[in-house]
């Protein structure tokens, strides 16, 4: 076989096989957030631990970063911080999708979304399954299972279970940790693509839910009663979910422009007063004398559709795409 | 076996991501006027620190981007960014089209998708170019066989080209046309005399254009003129929506 031939076809073959540090001597993101990209960290094997879309990310408290997949041949991945796969579980979850960990009296746990089973399943870290929470059948917002398709959840301190139904009828539903229905709130008048949701307690006197209205490009903030208090408008940031770390949010930006494949992603990052201070892949951002957000776009081509963010202590971030060639995680590294 | 066989990988595939960086996206064209009648002005984005953006206008050299400036006929263009981290980035292209003419009127005889019907014919001849979403109200949208569409023109106006801006997006199951037959007809009332065609030049394949302007030749007076554009069919194998039929966009009609 040609040489040229040969690495091509390998090439094809081996779509999410990272192998060696390079060096990209470009530095993305702004002010104090600048990073350079590390398409390479991940050291596994797509022969070994196969992946379709990469969808979201969370790291427990001994440092393994846990990430869905929609390949049921492993639904959930593990990985160390240096890249190597040391674990995988998880044949029964084909829509897997949100994927949130919770510290519950010392013991963490789980949350997977899964929009093709209409369920949020609880699970150890290493699979067991603990807990189900259904579709909310009372109260008249669904008729029928299908039409839930949760895409995320995020824990209250008192261990209430929230629900974006992102790909549903864009209703955060709201659970005790037992799974009885408590609330529903949003909903296809409000939100448009609730794709995400996180718990947001900056503001210690008044914590709030941050939700994502994707098509609209906004974060919505909802008070603990499920009232809308704030719109955060980010044009060009069609954003998948917040991820609220420390004074700043960050989030993965799938596409900047429609069509939903025109692989324009960027990651951003909001301080304290929600404003946008980097866009690692994007332009720079700037605000106008009225203080709207000029529109957002991609500017480096780091990422395609990046789905989600996970941000550690020292700054890393990483990345999980989805339909992006089937790639494992990229890493910000902070400079 | 199986770690020598990794091991050729690794130092494969290890030279070949050595010599890739990140490449620069493309720079965003600012024009209003896509279409216009005397002069329109366009200006090019790309807000990155360190960063130029080049253009060109009809295979120019490449030229400095400063400021906006002005074009007054038809122009294809060119621009892309450049960083000296980054390299050259990839390149954005934008017709510009003249018109000359505007018809009295415009009657669609083929209703649109009711999802898609914009302001009707008025849309085609209403001098704005569609966006990058089916529903800004500027793209009229076709699940039909053909489209027929009848102009109004003053009486015996002289009239060169036909050109029709549609659209390309495969992955939306939306396809130019197959075919465009042009009629006219000198007076109110009088025969349609057909006038040219176009067909797409490589076979039924779409290129990689996202808006196409199929063009078709008149050199006539005309007081009224006929387009029949025969839609691309059902879409090809090899298509996640083979056999069902493709959807045709049009967001102008532009008569010269």
């Amino acid at each position: 076989m040609e040489r040229r031939s040969f690495i091509k076809q390998s090439t094809l073959a081996t779509a999410g096989l990272c192998l060696g540090a390079t060096d990209e001597p470009g530095l993305i993101g702004h002010g104090n957030f600048k990073y350079r990209l590390n398409r390479n960290w991940c050291k596994g094997s797509a022969l070994q631990f196969p992946v379709n879309n990469c969808h979201e990310l969370v790291m427990s408290r001994s440092g393994k970063i846990f990430m869905t997949t929609d390949d049921v041949r492993n639904n959930i991945l593990i990985f160390d911080k240096d890249g190597q796969i040391t674990g995988a579980w998880g044949k029964e979850y084909p829509g897997a999708h949100g994927l949130t960990l919770h510290d519950e009296n010392g013991d963490e746990f789980l949350y997977i979304s899964d929009y093709e089973r209409h369920q949020v399943i609880k699970t150890t870290l290493e699979g067991k399954v603990i807990q189900t929470f259904e579709w909310p059948a009372d109260g008249g917002f669904y008729r029928s299972q299908q039409a839930f398709k949760p895409t995320e959840t995020a824990i209250a301190p008192n261990g209430d279970v929230l629900v974006a139904d992102g790909y549903g009828k864009d209703y955060v539903v709201h659970y005790d940790h037992k799974g009885n229905l408590i609330n529903v709130f949003g909903g296809p008048d409000i939100l448009k693509n609730a794709h995400g949701i996180a718990f947001d307690n900056r503001d210690k006197a008044n914590p709030s839910w941050l939700v994502t209205s994707r098509a609209e490009n906004k974060l919505k903030r909802f008070d603990l009663t499920g009232k809308l208090i704030e719109i955060i408008h980010l044009p060009g940031a069609y954003i998948c979910r917040p991820v609220v770390t420390g004074e700043h949010v960050y989030f993965a930006v799938l596409i900047s422009e429609l069509p939903w494949d025109s692989q324009t992603g960027f990651v951003c990052i909001l301080d304290k007063n929600n404003r946008v201070v980097s866009a690692p892949g994007a332009r720079t951002p700037r605000y106008d004398s009225g203080g709207a957000l000029k529109p957002l776009y991609q500017t480096v081509k780091a990422f395609k559709h990046p789905h989600d963010v996970l941000v550690d202590a020292n700054g890393d971030i990483y990345v999980s795409q989805w339909n992006s060639g089937r790639v494992y995680p990229y890493r910000l590294e902070p400079q | 076996m199986v770690k020598s066989f990794f091991g050729i990988i690794t130092l494969l595939l290890s030279v070949q991501l050595s010599a890739q960086g990140i490449p620069l996206a493309q720079p965003r064209f600012d024009c209003k006027g896509v279409f216009f009648q005397t002069e329109t002005e366009v200006g090019l984005e790309f807000d990155m620190d360190g960063a130029k953006v080049f253009y060109t206008i009809n295979g120019s050299k490449p030229k400095l981007y400063k400021r906006p400036f002005k074009i007054n006929k038809t122009s294809r263009l060119y621009a892309f960014a450049s960083h000296p981290d980054f390299g050259r980035g990839d390149t954005a292209s934008l017709t510009l089209q003249k018109v000359k003419l505007k018809p009295v009127s415009l009657n669609l005889k083929t209703n649109p998708n009711p999802e898609y019907k914009a302001m009707g014919a008025n849309s085609l001849i209403d001098f704005e170019a569609g966006g990058n979403d089916l529903h800004d109200g500027k793209w009229v949208g076709f699940l039909s066989d053909s489209v027929v569409l009848e102009a109004v023109f003053p009486e015996k106006t002289p009239l060169n080209t036909v050109t029709v801006s549609v659209l390309n997006n495969p992955g939306a199951w939306v396809l130019p046309m197959r075919k465009i037959s042009v009629y006219t007809a000198v007076e109110e009332g009088g025969n349609w005399l057909a006038a040219g065609s176009w067909m797409p030049e490589v076979g039924r394949g779409a290129s990689s254009q996202i808006r196409w302007f199929p063009e078709v030749q008149v050199k006539r007076r005309v007081t009224r003129v006929k387009l029949v554009i025969d839609s691309f069919g059902p879409l090809p194998s090899g298509h996640p929506g083979a056999g069902n039929p493709a959807w045709l966009f049009l967001d102008e009609i532009l008569f010269n």
